[in-house]
């Protein structure tokens, strides 16, 4: 699994490529608690190069949700391919999060 | 292997065999002599003259275990017990295995007694040993028969509770403060044990739905670690055997709604925490899973029916 970051005014963007699952997504959830604990609090996670997405991957957006909100920030997706938004939709996952279309659609009024 | 001395059983490890017994149960007799049976009688557990009944022992256990006169009587009755119904038949040790495995979680004085230690340290290789032989054999099982499954049945199987009903959501309501006020009570009167029995019922069955008393579970967990360093590592292990045990046991029982419904409870309540058991082994499942919805184009309909 690749990140890529990039930041625009102040928004910290983690841009995912490849699996998400148990094997990936503790490098995901290290890497979103070592940006919060670092002060980066308004997160944009963009999915679109995301090809699975299982619990676990699903988890390590949960945690680091979590983890902003406790520092009264925002992690906002967006981005999703339909089949992977599809998967997060049915185990119930999307209901936490605040989910854009496209990056364009997330960045606006953070 | 894991071949480690142990000198106190945890309440997880003898959770966690006392699950295998129950999943060995279900494989058959040569599974069960082999991996349960043998070792013990290649440990001298066996004995020659039959006196009482193991059900008779079973009480006397229980009865020694509301005197704190007897509490150091139950060990040797427990070795007792298993050497007894050794000679009775496997239902009989298989029972009796896993009512000793309980009373360790129970009785903390057990957990380190020299039986205690000794019996685990008996079956515990054996019992892994059984459960990693059978894990692959188990995701095959899984695979062909998800294969297999209806459309409607893996609608069903991935539908949450239907909460929209509201005697379905009273009705869950009531059950869940229920169960918060037992909680209350073994809190108060310091029985970790059964506390965290109670509050991995709770958290398994509320998990997903509405916040029924979730804050103050969540309170009286803090509370039992503080009392208890430690006690929110085990209640995890432990509610992560009682799933694991439940999606195997759907799978060797054919019942793939358990199967898949404790797949997707295990994602809720540990929420991609790497840190606990079975993770690996739950994801590989769910990949299983996720493929079958995606080769049947399931996934519109399935989000049709959960929104």
């Amino acid at each position: 699994m690749e990140i890529k970051e990039s930041e625009i005014k102040n928004i910290w963007i983690l841009t995912l490529n490849g699996v998400m699952d148990a094997h990936t997504s503790p490098n995901i959830k290290a890497k979103l608690e070592a940006g919060i604990a670092s002060g980066k609090t308004k997160i944009i996670v963009e999915m679109k190069d995301v090809t699975y997405l299982s619990s676990a991957g699903a988890g390590a957006l949960l945690a680091g949700l979590t983890a902003c909100r406790k520092k009264t920030g925002e992690l906002r997706l967006c981005s999703f391919q339909p089949a992977v938004k599809d998967a997060f939709e049915v185990m119930g996952f999307s209901k936490a999060f605040k989910v854009f279309a496209d990056l364009e659609v997330a960045l606006e009024g953070f | 292997m894991d071949s480690q001395k142990i000198s106190k059983v945890t309440p997880t490890l003898a959770e966690e065999l006392s699950r295998y017994i129950r999943l060995l149960a279900k494989a058959g007799k040569n599974q069960f002599h082999r991996h349960l049976y043998k070792p013990l009688v290649y440990a001298g557990w066996e004995r020659q003259m039959k006196y009482n009944d193991s059900k008779f022992i079973m009480a006397r256990i229980d009865e020694a275990r509301s005197d704190i006169s007897k509490l150091n009587t139950i060990g040797p009755l427990c070795k007792r017990l298993i050497s007894q119904s050794l000679l009775e038949s496997a239902s009989s040790l298989g029972n009796s295995s896993i009512f000793f495995l309980d009373r360790i979680g129970a009785i903390s004085m057990l957990a380190r007694s020299e039986e205690g230690v000794e019996f685990v340290s008996i079956i515990k290789d054996p019992l892994k040993e059984f459960n990693s032989e059978n894990q692959v054999k188990r995701e095959k099982s899984f695979e062909d028969k998800l294969e297999n499954i209806s459309n409607q049945e893996l609608t069903d199987a991935l539908n949450p509770i239907e909460l929209g009903k509201k005697e379905v959501k009273v009705k869950l309501q009531k059950e869940a403060l229920a169960l918060f006020h037992q909680i209350s009570v073994f809190s108060n009167k310091g029985d970790i044990h059964r506390c965290r029995k109670l509050i991995a019922n709770y958290l398994i069955y509320y998990a997903e739905e509405e916040n029924n008393n979730r804050e103050e579970v969540e309170q009286v967990i803090q509370a039992l670690e503080n009392r208890s360093p430690g006690f929110t590592l085990e209640l995890n292990d432990f509610m992560a055997i009682q799933l694991y045990y439940s999606i195997f046991s759907g799978i060797s029982e054919g019942d793939l709604k358990k199967a898949i419904q404790g797949i997707r409870k295990y994602a809720f309540t540990f929420q991609g925490n790497p840190d606990i058991k079975y993770f690996l082994e739950i994801d590989e499942l769910e990949g299983k899973l996720q493929a079958v919805i995606t080769k049947k184009d399931l996934w519109k309909q399935l989000r049709k029916e959960n929104i």
